[in-house]
Formats: structure tokens, sequence, C-alpha cells
């Protein structure tokens, strides 16, 4: 496969390749903004432009679009506590605290370079772990999703600030509204009282938007300020800073490129579960834990790494079994197939030209838009210093329509507004929504793996498998650890 | 951000206003110029989220609808997935029958939901169009499996299945199946076709049914897995060694774990509105260049004439209702 | 504790109590509905029913009753990351409505208003019932004309800013999602 590096290579620089990745990557950017638009809507829209069109052209325009979702999604998520993709979500808790400070800058700049970065990271382990990804696919079964559904919902004991019981109350809520909908592993049907649009329990697009955009722009409306509540903290400087606190970090960056991937990797675990288990790595694994959710760059930096490099590590799957990693796959092999692509073992050997143009857009079309967020990162800071009282309505506007835009149902708005007005009253009562967020997105996962598990296995499934016990043992460790150092600390300054 | 000179800002209103009145003026006349069908874009509703087989092969057909209906009108594709199929037929079902809205349908399947009392929709009353394939099952075990014939899971103690809930075809096939045969099966459930094959790819379920197209990376492609006979009358050619179900003895099965992706508009359609949507779909559907795309993306074209997709739902009616105690009895 | 802070601390809890109940009822509510499915399929909604009901009891009580924080103080214990928390005011499940801001390095987003409680409520309930008054317009009218007009509505009605200000929002945030969604749309031939 790597013969055709060269050639590849000549493909994408020929003219007018690298216009349709501007344009893709920009329709890309556009779509991972706009909170309830995403991945697989940019596909489907640019599907029937590409009929017709040279297959190499079509992967870039596609491929170019797909790239720049994950980091299009962070802007909002920044600079207006609104997650554009579900992705993204971890990137607000400290994303918006900092644009809240006047540093919107360097949260956007971190952001951009952590996801370029990322982005690339993903790209190199896809294309050095294509021979063996296959036993890593392999080596997940029900007992390693289930262990990682619960690492990543011990991420609300590490992350919850504030009253931890309230953070497992709102836990609780978050696991039992995740239970709403058909169930395959029962085969009932819970809590949808009678209507079919409950079926497949509470979507999470428009959960998000209510949660993150309605409910903030409530506040914000309320609070008569700016989102940025300190002076303009140097625009130039801060998304300097913001970038080299990267490389500051690097340790933590690479830490997370490997969960995105490694989860990426491992399909239906989807990236909505990679931003998390990242965010909670972060603040975990630190020393100093209390400033996350307050402003710290590293709460931005772990998201946003993990949710590019996720990208490639997706590729595997769909790229050796055909098998679709992530919802943006699914689409994108349904267009491959329409474009007469067989994705699949057999792609691989027969068009491996075909893969690595879409490797190398992949990598090209994160790096035009780090270079564009960086860039426009000015423009964009200039919307936290708008009085909230003209940007309220205009986030409740977008928002709603965003939830209306998927799939033209009233229903997703209205879920919308009553997530929205749950999220406000549980910021103003202290109620973890993050705790919420993560239980809804995971509960679903842990509940169908947890009785998979159970009908093959029984028990002891869990524990007699190796990398699920490895695994559990991580996830106690990180839960315990934290306190058990936080006990030691306190000791050891009560000692003379 | 304080408003500057008075009148400046007020052109700027002024002329936004006067741009978005006309533009919504323009786009208000579009609608009202013609009376004839088709007048306007239309709207192809489809129940599944992007990129399944339903929405790639949809797309894949929509050049050709264009083709063959008059003044090449816009078509744009509608996913709505959600319900189990019925949100998105729900909402073809209570759009204008003028045409300008049409969604696919999954049958058999779609007619449980009507079968067990749960749809809204009456797909007898519907207005059917065409038929795009005919999608071909394939019974396929893992390789880690202990089984490997027919006469070996009969014999077996238990044998694990990938299904993916027993309210879909593959589901409902693989239940009938091991019904018929006298299988004793244990159903682990997935929320998806993609996850039950992985699991039977590494090995943690024995049996993985489903159609040819989305195994054959498995069993064509590599050998993940290893398929043991096929739901249809004669042998699939990729794989001529693999015996028809019919061969094995139990032909009547055939008819049960197969599906079709049939496509319908509302109720109601005038009959020449009906009458030209019906032939673009016949020579769309018989189009020899459609039909290579086809067959290149593993897929059996079968055009429908309108009276055979009628007799075909009532059949497939009837069908799920002789099942319906065995339906139930596995959805407790 | 002095009469006005013992007022004010009556005040605050109303609408803290309020919330707490509804929580529980929604719990309560899920754990009962949940006895009709078979028992597989009822197991862990009624478990998490009956944990969060359990829970939120126990938060209700801290929270009506003062006194009991002390005796069940693992109900007010702070999290993980709350470590340095000793300049927020005790008692966590304060609301910060009322204008102290929670710790010195996040700005105080929460700030007060100046509104007493029961005057915040009402506004939420009025954007809440504006918002409900868009969906209603997206139902029946073009999205163009339910955006403007919610908007330009909003903008003066309740953030009191002159017609001028609101009619250009409202049109300038028009011709945004005209262009991009029309666009978009357009864009599918």
């Amino acid at each position: 496969m790597y013969e055709a590096a060269l050639p590849a290579l000549m493909v994408m620089l020929a003219w007018p390749a690298p216009l349709y990745l501007v344009l893709g990557t920009l329709l890309g950017l556009l779509f991972g903004i706009l909170p309830g638009l995403g991945g697989p809507q940019v596909l489907a829209l640019l599907l029937p432009i590409t009929y017709g069109m040279e297959t190499h052209l079509a992967i870039v325009l596609l491929v170019g679009a797909m790239s720049s979702i994950a980091f299009g999604g962070s802007i909002p998520a920044i600079l207006i506590n609104t997650p554009g993709t579900p992705q993204s979500a971890a990137t607000c808790f400290d994303g918006f605290p900092l644009a809240q400070q006047g540093k919107a800058g360097m949260a956007i700049g971190a952001a951009a370079t952590a996801s370029c970065l990322g982005a690339i990271f993903g790209a190199l382990i896809l294309t050095i772990l294509l021979p063996v990804g296959r036993y890593v696919v392999l080596a997940f079964s029900y007992p390693e999703y289930f262990m990682l559904a619960l690492m990543g919902l011990s991420v609300i004991a590490v992350v919850s600030k504030g009253s931890l019981w309230k953070g497992l109350i709102a836990a609780c809520l978050g696991l039992i509204l995740s239970t709403i909908g058909y169930d395959p592993v029962t085969g009932s049907v819970r809590f949808t009282f009678g209507t079919d649009y409950l079926w497949d329990g509470i979507r999470l697009v428009p959960a998000f938007i209510g949660l993150f955009a309605i409910g903030e722009a409530i506040d914000l409306f309320l609070g008569r300020g700016k989102i940025a509540q300190s002076p303009y903290a140097g625009r130039i400087g801060g998304i300097g800073k913001g970038i080299k606190a990267v490389f500051n970090h690097f340790g933590l960056f690479i830490r997370c490129s490997v969960i995105g991937t490694l989860v990426g990797i491992i399909p239906g675990v989807g990236g909505a579960v990679t931003n998390f288990l990242a965010y909670g790595h972060a603040a975990q694994a630190s020393k100093n834990p209390e400033g996350f959710g307050r402003g710290d760059i590293r709460g931005v930096i772990a998201p946003e790494a993990a949710n590019d490099s996720k990208d490639g590590g997706a590729l595997v799957p769909t790229l050796l079994f055909g098998i679709p990693g992530s919802l943006e796959m699914a689409v994108f092999l349904g267009a491959m197939i329409v474009l007469g692509l067989e994705p699949g073992p057999r792609m691989m050997m027969d068009r491996p030209e075909v893969v690595l143009v879409l490797i190398y857009t992949l990598v090209a079309g994160n790096i035009l838009v780090a270079l564009i967020g960086i860039f426009g990162a000015g423009v964009l800071v200039k919307l936290t210093y708008v009085p909230s009282t003209l940007l309220a309505p205009v986030i409740f506007a977008l928002g709603l329509m965003g939830a209306y835009l998927t799939h033209e149902l009233l229903a997703d708005v209205i879920i919308a507004l009553i997530f929205g007005v749950l999220a406000f009253a549980m910021k103003r009562f202290d109620f973890s929504r993050i705790a919420v967020v993560i239980a809804l997105v995971l509960g679903g996962l842990a509940q169908k793996t947890f009785h998979q598990t159970l009908l093959l296995w029984g028990y002891k499934g869990f524990f007699i498998r190796p990398i699920s016990l490895g695994l559990f043992i991580v996830t106690m460790a990180m839960i315990v650890f934290p306190y058990v150092r936080s006990k030691l600390l306190a000791r050891g300054e009560k000692r003379p | 951000m304080a408003m500057v000179i008075d009148k400046k800002w007020l052109k700027f209103v002024c002329l936004s206003l006067v741009i978005i009145s006309s533009i919504w003026v323009l786009t208000a006349n579009e609608a009202a110029a013609k009376s004839e069908f088709p007048s306007k874009t239309i709207s192809y509703v489809i129940p599944t989220s992007p990129g399944g087989g339903f929405d790639t092969f949809s797309r894949m057909i929509i050049p050709y609808l264009r083709k063959y209906l008059p003044g090449n009108p816009n078509i744009i594709i509608k996913n709505l997935p959600g319900g189990e199929w019925k949100i998105g037929i729900n909402k073809m079902y209570r759009a204008k029958p003028d045409g300008h809205t049409i969604g696919i349908l999954n049958m058999p399947a779609n007619a449980l939901p009507q079968v067990l009392g749960e749809a809204k929709y009456d797909l007898r009353k519907a207005t059917w169009l065409g038929n795009i394939d005919d999608v071909t099952y394939v019974t396929a075990l893992s390789l880690k499996s202990k089984y490997k014939t027919l006469e070996a899971l009969k014999k077996a103690p238990v044998v694990t299945s990938g299904t993916v809930g027993l309210a879909s075809t593959a589901g409902l096939g693989t239940v009938l199946a091991a019904e018929r045969m006298g299988i004793k099966m244990k159903y682990i459930p997935h929320s998806g076709s993609t996850e039950a094959i992985l699991a039977g790819i590494r090995g943690d379920v024995d049996w993985v049914q489903y159609p040819f197209s989305t195994l054959k990376k498995s069993i064509v492609d590599s050998q993940d897995l290893i398929p043991v006979w096929v739901y249809s009358k004669k042998r699939i050619d990729q794989i001529p060694n693999v015996p028809t179900i019919a061969e094995l003895g139990y032909p009547e099965l055939v008819d049960v774990v197969k599906m079709l992706r049939p496509v319908a508009a509302p109720p109601g359609l005038p009959d020449d509105i009906a009458k030209i949507w019906q032939d673009a779909f016949w020579k769309a559907t018989n189009d020899p260049e459609f039909q290579k795309k086809q067959i290149a993306a593993n897929a059996s074209p079968l055009p429908m004439r309108p009276q055979e997709l009628e007799d075909m739902v009532e059949g497939a009616i009837k069908l799920l209702e002789q099942y319906k105690d065995i339906i139930l009895k596995h959805r407790k | 504790m002095s009469n006005e802070k013992k007022r004010k601390h009556k005040a605050v809890r109303t609408d803290v109590i309020l919330f707490d109940m509804i929580i529980l009822c929604f719990f309560l509510l899920l754990a009962v509905l949940s006895s009709a499915y078979n028992p597989r399929a009822r197991s862990i909604p009624m478990a998490l029913g009956i944990l969060g009901s359990v829970m939120m009891l126990l938060q209700l009580l801290v929270d009506a009753l003062p006194g009991l924080r002390s005796k069940l103080h693992f109900v007010g214990a702070t999290g993980l990351l709350a470590k340095k928390d000793s300049a927020r005011p005790k008692g966590p499940e304060k609301p910060h409505s009322e204008g102290t801001p929670p710790s010195d390095q996040a700005p105080p987003v929460r700030a007060g208003n100046g509104l007493s409680i029961g005057g915040e409520w009402w506004r939420v309930l009025r954007v809440v019932v504006w918002l409900a008054g868009f969906i209603v317009l997206l139902a029946f009218t073009n999205y163009l004309i339910a955006v403007g007009v919610f908007i330009v509505l909003v903008t003066r009605f309740e953030a009191k800013e002159s017609w001028k200000r609101a009619i250009l929002l409202g049109a300038c945030t028009n011709l945004g999602f005209l262009i991009l969604f029309e666009l978009l749309l357009k864009v599918q031939f």
C-alpha cells in the first residue's frame, strides 16, 4: 500500500483538488459550528454534488468536510457554551470559563492546535496500525465496552464540583432518562407514553442543544452582562499562549490523543464518549485538579486532542472491516458505495491510492481548519463582548432552529426547550449538568453491554477477561486515587 | 458596540427588509407558478439514518428518477429515522398527496407494527410506486464457533445468535428459522447489524443472519465468517458452494427471510400523478446503467409493478399474522 | 440568626425545596411506572428510580431543615475537585443567584442582577413562554417569520431594547439564517 503514497500525494496537489479541499473544509466547519448540524448532515448534503465527479475529488470534498467538524464544534463550545456537535461537549467545561475570563483567544488557539496535532497523530497511528488494527478491534467485546462506559461514568465522580451527592443524583437522573425507549436487550418499550418519538429514547442532539445552548442563553439573558466578564485579555498574545500551552502539556496531549485513537478504533463507542474520557483522565491525572471547570487550559487540550484523533482511529474498522467506527463513518461508507467504491478488506489492496488520499485529506483538512481558527479567532472572540441581551435571542433562535433542522420534527425543539429549562434550574440549584450529560450519553451503552455480558457469560465475564479486568482496575483507581491523595495531603499538612 | 449613525443603520435595515421580502416573494412565486406535476421540489423520505442500505440505494436511484420524470425535478432526501421506521413512514403518509412527497419502506418488516396494532399507518392504503431491490439473506457462522453445519446446529445444546431486536426482518428471520429447524437458540441482542456481525467475527456468538451485501466483506472478501446457507431460490454467484435453504429442506423460509425496498406515496394520490410516478419508477429500476450499479454494490435489482407490490403487501401482512404469537412470545 | 437573615434564608429555600420536590416526584413516578414492565426490563429503571428518590429525599430534608445538615454531612460533602473552595459560602446547596461569587478564580457569572428570587423566576417563566411561542410560530409559519418575529419581540419587550435595535437584530439574524439555510438547501439539486 505504501508504494501508492507518492502518486496519491500528486493527486491531492493537482488542481482542482485543493479547491475542493478548501470548499469541503469550510462547509464542514460551518456545519460543525452550527448546533444541530454535523457530520451526517454535511455528508448527506454533499453526496448529490459528488455524482459524476472523479472519485478522488469526491473523496477530497467529503473527507475535507468530515475533518473540520470536530474543531468546528469546539468554537461555539468555547464562545457560547454550546457544543456545535455532541463530541465537543467536554470542551465547554473549561473553554467557556476561559471565554468568560476574556481568554477566548487562548482557548481557541489551544483547541485549534490540539485538534490539528491530534488529527495528525490519529492519522499516523492509523497508517501504522492498519496491519495490526484487526487485533485491537477484535479484542474489545461486551465486557470491555461496559468497562469503558463505566470509566466514562466514573468521570462524574472526578469532575463534580460542589456537592458530590447532587452530582450523583444528577447522574441518576441522566441514567434513568437513558432508559427511555425501546430496549433491544429486554425487548420492552419503556417510558414512551405511547409516542413513536420517544421510541429511540431522548435524542442526544436536541438534548445537548437544550442543556447547553438554551440553558446558557437563559442565564445569559437574565444576567444582562456580556459573556466575557474580565477585560479584554490581549488578542494575539492569547492565541499564541494557547498554542504554546499544547506543547507545555505535551505529555497530556499525547495521552489524550492515544485515548481518542483507541476509543475511535473501537466501533460503536462514539465521539461523545471520547471527549469525556479524555477530560476525566486529564482532571484525575493532574496534581491540581481544582482548576478544572474553571478555565484550566488542560480541560480544553484534553478533549480536543481526543475528538480529533478519534477520526483517524475510526477509519481503522471502517477500512479494515467495512464496519463503521462512528456515525460519520457510517454515512461516509454509504457515500463510498454510491461512488462505486467498496470499503472493506479488499479496498486497501485494490485501491490503495483512495485510502491514502483519504488519510492525506484528513490531515490537510485539519491543518487548514486549525489555521482558519487561529487567524479567525480574533474576529470570533469579539462575539464574547456582545451584550447578552442581543446575543441571547440569537442563540435561542439558532439553537431551536438547529434542533428543528436535524429532522424537521417539532418534538426535537420541544425536547430542547425542556432540557434548556432543566439545565437552567440545575445551574441555579448547583446540580451538575456534566453528570446528566455523561450519564445520558453512556447510560444506554452501559446497560446494553451489561446485559449482553450477563447473557453470555454471567457476572464472571467482567473479570476473567484481561482487558476488561484491567479497565475495571483503572476505573477504580481513577475514582479512589484523588480521594486518597487528598487525604494524604491533608494528613501531611497537619503534621508540623 | 455603540450604534453609530442613525441614518446609515436605518438604510441598512430598510435594505435588509427589502432583500428579505423580495426573496420571500420570489420563492413563493416559484411554488404557485405551475400546477402540473411535478411543479416544485420533491421530498424523498428515508426513515433511516444516512449511510445504510436503504439510504445508499435511494441516493443511487434518484438521478434515474429525475431522468424519467417530466421536467427533471429536484428531489431532496429527508432522512427521518426513529421509532422503528414509524416516524418517517407517518411523515410520508401525512404529506399532501400531490406527488411531491414519497418514501421508501422496508418490507415485510414495516408490516409488523401494523399487525401488532402499533402503527398509525395502513400499508394497504399507500400508493405503491415501485421496488428497488430484493435483499437476499445469508446465514453465516463464526469461524470460532463449534458448529459448522445445519446438522451440528440442530444437535447443539444451545446456539447463540447475534440479533438486532426481534421486530426486524433479520431478527424475526432468525427466530422463525430456529423454530422451524428445531434449533435451540439463545438470542444475544445488539443495537445494529454492524455490532452483531462484529460479535460474530469475534466469536462471541455463533450465528449471524444478514443481507448478503452486508456480509459479503466478511464471507467473500475475507473469511471471517462461514456462510452456511442462503435464503433464495438460486445460489448466489459469488458463493456458489453455499446451498439454498430450499435445498436443505425448508423452502418456505425463503418467503419469510427476505427484504424488499419498495417506494410509496401517500394514500389518495390522484391516478394521473400515480401513473407518472409508476412509469418513472418502472423505467428507472429497469435502466441497465442503474442495474449495473446495483449489482456492483452486491444488490439484486427487482423491479415490481404496482399490482405486484399490492399483492406483496397483502402477503406480508398475512404472513406476519401467522407468526404473531411467536413474535409476541419473544417480545414478552 | 437575625430576622433579616432568616427571611433571606427562607426566601432562598422555597425554590430549592420546590425543585427538589419536582425531581423527587419524577424519580418516584418513573419507579412506579417501571413496575409494569417485565422483571428484566424493570430492574434498572426501578433501581435508579428508588435510589434517586431516596437520595433526593435526603437532599430535600437537608435543604428544608438546616439542623439536619450536620447530622447528614455526607449530603453536603463537596466533590473531589472542590478542595480550594474555602472562599465559597458554607452549604453548597445554596443557589448563587443572590450574588455571592463562587470562588476567586471564576468570574461571577451568576452575579446578582438586582432581582429577588421570585422576580428572577418570573422572568424565566416569561422567557420560556416566549420560547414556546417561537415553537408555535415555527409549527404554523415559515421559519424565517418565526425567527424574525421572535427576535424582534423578545429583544424589544424582554431585553427592553429600542425598536431600532430590535428590528435591526431581527433583520440581521433573518438575513444570516436566510443565506445560511436557503443557500445550504438550494445547493442540493
